[in-house]
């Protein structure tokens, strides 16, 4: 099949053909075993990918960084953790997080904690676990986990009841692909 | 029905993960988002051919890999 009608066919798919364009590219089809099997084919995987349009979140683990960039350290992170250690607030209902990074060092414990009294299920994914989403403990209204990390930049966000969450106490954030907002903790 | 439903729907899912991060990139936006060309264009920054490019060349390789896993009976 040659690349041009390669193209055709994906223009058809995106409804990028006029209707004549479109009935000429079918008609060839239909005496085009290699044509028609290759629309068919296309038109199959295009509406698998639809069907997950439905879904909250239809693809985890794609939500990465676009680049990872280096960036200071230090006070900057022990101001940061004192300002997030101080501050309660309201978030998108009773949610309020705060990720607190104390003693920056050598696989320096970090505690993630997040309050959502409502929530059923809260998560954490990031740089840090491949972006594989791991449970957090819930001890009243707060959720937490403490992990071991190395000093550097990390991107991550949390997963509340299936939602993906930008943790707004962050004290920076970076944009991914998809115009979400991950949250950053510098190390 | 629900199962063999949710089946397919994780058969995607690995399919996709199994694509290049280019390839991941353009159908999710284009298919599962659908997004059209010129908002791929400010979002990826990158030209409407190549993303074309692009789409054409990850709906191939993701239809490839379903049809790898599954036979010629699952297409739809």
């Amino acid at each position: 099949m040659q690349d041009s009608d390669r193209r055709r066919v994906h223009a058809y798919l995106d409804g990028e053909l006029s209707p004549a364009a479109q009935e000429a590219l079918l008609c060839q089809a239909r005496e085009d075993a290699a044509l028609g099997a290759y629309i068919t084919s296309m038109k199959a995987v295009q509406h698998r990918l639809r069907t997950l349009q439905t879904m909250d979140d239809p693809l985890p683990r794609f939500r990465r960084p676009a680049v990872a960039r280096s960036s200071a350290m230090g006070l900057r992170v022990l101001a940061a953790a004192a300002i997030l250690l101080g501050c309660a607030g309201i978030w998108w209902g009773l949610s309020v997080s705060e990720p607190t990074a104390p003693a920056p060092a050598v696989n320096a414990a970090v505690e993630f904690a997040y309050v959502a009294p409502n929530a059923g299920e809260v998560q954490i994914a990031g740089d840090f676990t491949d972006w594989k989403p791991i449970g957090l403990h819930q001890s009243g209204d707060r959720w937490t986990t403490n992990l071991r990390l190395s000093p550097g930049r990390y991107t991550y966000m949390y997963v509340v009841d299936g939602r993906w969450t930008t943790d707004p106490k962050a004290h920076s954030f970076r944009d991914d692909e998809f115009g979400r907002r991950n949250a950053v903790l510098h190390l | 029905m629900a199962v063999a439903g949710a089946q397919a729907t994780a058969q995607v899912q690995q399919a996709l993960l199994r694509l290049p991060e280019k390839s991941r990139v353009v159908l999710v936006l284009k298919d599962i988002e659908g997004r059209s060309y010129q908002e791929m264009r400010v979002i990826l920054r990158l030209p409407i051919t190549t993303l074309k490019m692009r789409v054409v060349r990850a709906r191939t390789h993701l239809a490839g890999l379903l049809e790898h896993w599954e036979g010629t009976d699952a297409r739809l």
